[in-house]
């Protein structure tokens, strides 16, 4: 998948100086992608330090594993796969069988409000939406969270994923459908 | 173009990822459909209350601290194979030398034999568990592409 963003093309340069043997290349790539890969991490394994830890050592992986990365693709969906790996390899050793964002230990809101009601009802808000994606299966609890908090493309989101873009549609859809449903009578939205 | 395949379009078309032609698909369809207009609104309500809950900016300082732990540990890893192929080696030697020599007695070499064994069958219990976990572990080759 060929992409000639800005973003794509500082990553592209700093891996290939890294596959060079320039470690500290490594460093705006870490930069760039840690609090998405400290996100998604949390929302697999329920667990804030643990979340820290399994990101890093993603990038650990990664870096090893980088003189066999292809330059034309992409870096984040290649690292997205390195670190969900990451975090199942923890989940099997913790024996935890949840794919959640739990709504205690979320990850940290966007320019949270600074009035204190505002606050209050984007905090109730944020844990009913949890809430509620807690109730769906895993798969579509993963989608959700990379259209919805990650904001990805459909393309950026069949990359991460391994799927064709059709089935990314048809898995979001039946993923919202879902979510809309379990909201439905909190929010008055859905059936 | 049946229902389901319309109701997904639409959903391409409220993320904005839809060609054209499939953009003016929606609309036609949309003009005289008041139930696919309700649909509409529906998702982009939908969208609208997920739109403010994203993932949080690191700080330069979070960010800092997390890219020095990610440095050590590549660094770190290097000197704890090397150790450990050092003490392993060692170990081994030591083992064989102290099997050898004629100057212990020989209950004292059985119980350090026995132990050596016990080190031996826990090396191999773990490294069986993790043979019998990899084949099924679907994410396990995803390092290598």
């Amino acid at each position: 998948m060929a992409d000639d963003s800005r973003e794509f093309i500082e990553d592209r340069q700093a891996i290939e100086a890294c596959q060079n043997g320039d470690r500290d290349a490594f460093e705006p790539i870490v930069r760039r992608y840690a609090a998405r890969a400290t996100g998604v991490a949390r929302s697999i394994l329920r667990d804030s330090a643990l979340a820290e830890d399994a990101a890093q050592e993603a990038f650990v992986r990664a870096f090893r594993a980088i003189g066999r990365f292809d330059t034309k693709e992409p870096f984040y969906p290649w690292f997205y796969r390195i670190l969900k790996n990451v975090c199942l390899t923890k989940l099997k050793r913790k024996r935890v069988t949840v794919f959640s964002i739990d709504a205690e230990d979320a990850p940290p809101l966007e320019a949270p409000p600074r009035d204190p009601s505002s606050a209050a009802s984007h905090k109730e808000l944020r844990a009913t939406i949890q809430d509620a994606m807690d109730t769906l299966s895993d798969a579509h609890r993963e989608i959700l969270h990379l259209a919805h908090f990650e904001h990805l493309s459909y393309k950026e989101i069949a990359a991460c994923l391994g799927i064709p873009v059709g089935t990314v549609m048809s898995r979001l859809w039946a993923a919202r459908k879902k979510l809309k449903t379990v909201l439905g009578p909190r929010l008055q939205i859905g059936e | 173009m049946s229902e389901h395949e319309l109701e997904v379009l639409l959903m391409g078309y409220v993320d904005g990822e839809l060609d054209e032609a499939d953009r003016r698909r929606v609309e036609e369809a949309l003009e005289n459909d008041p139930s696919l207009q309700r649909e509409l609104e529906e998702m982009r309500r939908l969208n609208d209350l997920t739109a403010s809950l994203g993932i949080d900016d690191k700080s330069d300082q979070e960010l800092k601290a997390f890219w020095g732990s990610v440095y050590n540990r590549m660094e770190r890893r290097i000197g704890w194979m090397l150790l450990l192929a050092g003490v392993l080696g060692l170990t081994a030697l030591g083992l064989f030398l102290f099997l050898e020599s004629d100057a212990t007695h020989w209950s004292v070499k059985v119980l350090t034999a026995v132990m050596g064994l016990g080190a031996l069958v826990l090396l191999w219990s773990v490294w069986r568990e993790r043979m019998l976990l990899l084949p099924h572990d679907r994410y396990s080759k995803e390092i290598h592409r």
